[in-house]
């Protein structure tokens, strides 16, 4: 299997009664892991209608990892993605801050793929949104302290998206994305088209 | 046919046959300064992902950790803390490169990717989760004491390496093989559109916001790139094999490491995802290679000269 034979020697013959239990312990693990990847190999199926194997999932937590290799498994829609704070002030006025906590900084230019995948799933990860409602309620909490202590009117996290046109489209007319404007507050957290 | 003594001998022969040290040594080296790498690229943005004062809420996180919410973040919560943490954990990093209390060094890289990944599952990566996978190989593994700084400091770089179990070698290589395979299996699987099977992948790749270079070049080259998706798929099967077979292993670098250094060319930030899988090349090692490597330089810079 491992193509190494010519340099192996065998394993050492009388071995101490405790390492003979390391050993076999060891050995035990291997073959259990090394079981346990070749089985990985096949895609993991979609969990939702089973419930998950408390023991198994105790053994992806602490020492395989998931073992979910779905890389470039699908391509991202986005070709730009701009969330920001939009806050009104109290003559109508309108001022952009950064989303990013703490300090209400800029999204980061040139994107950093983890900002771009953790707003990303803030923003499209249905299964978990208690992320994104607990963001947006600091985000609530933080704003004031911007403005002398009280909000002078109503904000939003504005998300200007550039979508990925389908092929065909954009071979027949040259245009490749198509801009779309979403704004969230925490009254909307699943956002209000533009 | 084999008696029934025989097989049950297999995995013993298998996982602790003997081989030379300083394949895990490499291994070691490889993964510390890729997971140093890793933790100087999220130094800077360690409070947005981490503290409490944050983006991502720690409650949250806790809540959604299943079966268990298990993160040294969960008591390192301010800001202060979270960098003391990073700072211990590049300590421990340098330890493990430099090759002293290795054990304990793999072990806490172990728990530094458990707690930054359960801290902040948004943000997590590919990468990440190929780090936290060796990083456990490495903690079962032979530490590779023959490349180390107590080694160098006894004058050890003399001595002969020792030969050591061949165990975490053997995992290591499954796994590369498990990340390729399965990664090609779950694309083709995937239900329609699939533009991995119609070929379309590396147009819209690189029309996507992970291209350095996206722009209306990418419709001239339609046919190549629809060669491209394809070649990359079939690349990604052979890789592991190639890398597996004593002759062809070299093959299996080169193709490895042109198909991550083309990722890392014409995609933006994600340079450490191929690091980190050209990192796991180095468990394919033999023992002749410690020889043949230098003398294959040597004879190069003698021909240039």
């Amino acid at each position: 299997m491992s193509g190494d034979d010519a340099a192996e020697t065998p394993p050492a013959g009388a071995l101490p009664v405790m390492r003979k239990v390391g050993a076999a312990l060891l050995l035990a693990f291997c073959c259990w892991h090394a079981v346990f990847l070749l089985a990985s190999i096949a895609p993991p199926k979609n969990a939702a209608n089973g419930k998950p194997n408390t023991a198994l999932a105790l053994y992806k937590l602490f020492v395989s990892g998931p073992q979910q290799w779905n890389l470039f498994e699908s391509i991202p829609d986005h070709h730009w993605l701009d969330p920001r704070i939009v806050v009104e002030d109290s003559r109508g006025g309108r001022t952009t801050v950064g989303c990013v906590l703490p300090g209400f900084t800029a999204y980061p230019r040139p994107e950093k793929a983890r900002y771009y995948n953790l707003f990303f799933r803030l923003l499209t990860n249905a299964e978990r949104p208690s992320f994104f409602a607990a963001y947006l309620r600091r985000v609530e909490a933080g704003l004031p302290a911007r403005h002398d202590g009280a909000l002078p009117g109503r904000w939003e996290l504005v998300v200007d998206v550039e979508w990925t046109r389908t092929l065909v489209h954009s071979r027949r007319d040259g245009g490749l994305y198509v801009p779309a404007t979403r704004s969230f507050d925490v009254a909307n957290p699943r956002g209000i088209v533009r | 046919m084999p008696p029934l003594a025989a097989w049950l001998r297999f995995p013993a022969r298998l996982f602790f046959r003997q081989v030379d040290e300083r394949i895990y040594a490499a291994v070691r080296m490889g993964f510390a300064a890729v997971a140093l790498l890793n933790l100087l690229f999220l130094w800077p943005d360690r409070q947005v992902f981490f503290s409490d004062t944050g983006l991502i809420d720690a409650d949250v996180a806790q809540a959604h950790g299943y079966p268990a919410y298990f993160s040294i973040f969960a008591f390192a919560r301010s800001a202060q803390a979270v960098s003391c943490y990073l700072l211990a954990t590049a300590a421990a990093l340098v330890l493990l490169l430099v090759g002293v209390a290795t054990r304990l060094a793999a072990f806490w890289a172990l728990v530094w990717q458990l707690s930054y990944i359960a801290r902040a599952p948004l943000v997590t990566t590919g990468w990440d989760m190929v780090l936290h996978v060796f990083a456990l190989l490495l903690v079962v593994s032979p530490p590779g004491h023959c490349w180390s700084l107590p080694a160098l400091l006894r004058g050890g770089g003399k001595a002969r390496p020792a030969q050591v179990s061949a165990h975490g070698l053997v995992l290591m290589r499954l796994q590369v093989l498990v990340i390729y395979w399965q990664a090609v299996l779950t694309r083709l699987t995937k239900p329609e559109p699939n533009f991995w099977n119609n070929g379309d992948f590396m147009s819209y790749f690189l029309l996507s916001h992970h291209a350095r270079w996206p722009g209306p070049w990418v419709l001239e080259f339609g046919p190549l790139l629809t060669l491209a998706t394809y070649t990359t798929q079939l690349a990604e099967l052979a890789i592991p094999v190639l890398l597996w077979v004593r002759k062809t292993r070299w093959w299996g670098a080169l193709l490895g490491c042109s198909l991550h250094a083309g990722i890392s060319v014409f995609t933006r930030d994600i340079e450490v995802f191929s690091l980190a899988m050209m990192m796991t090349y180095l468990a394919f090692l033999r023992a002749e290679d410690f020889h043949a490597i230098p003398d294959r330089v040597r004879r190069w810079f003698a021909r240039r000269a």
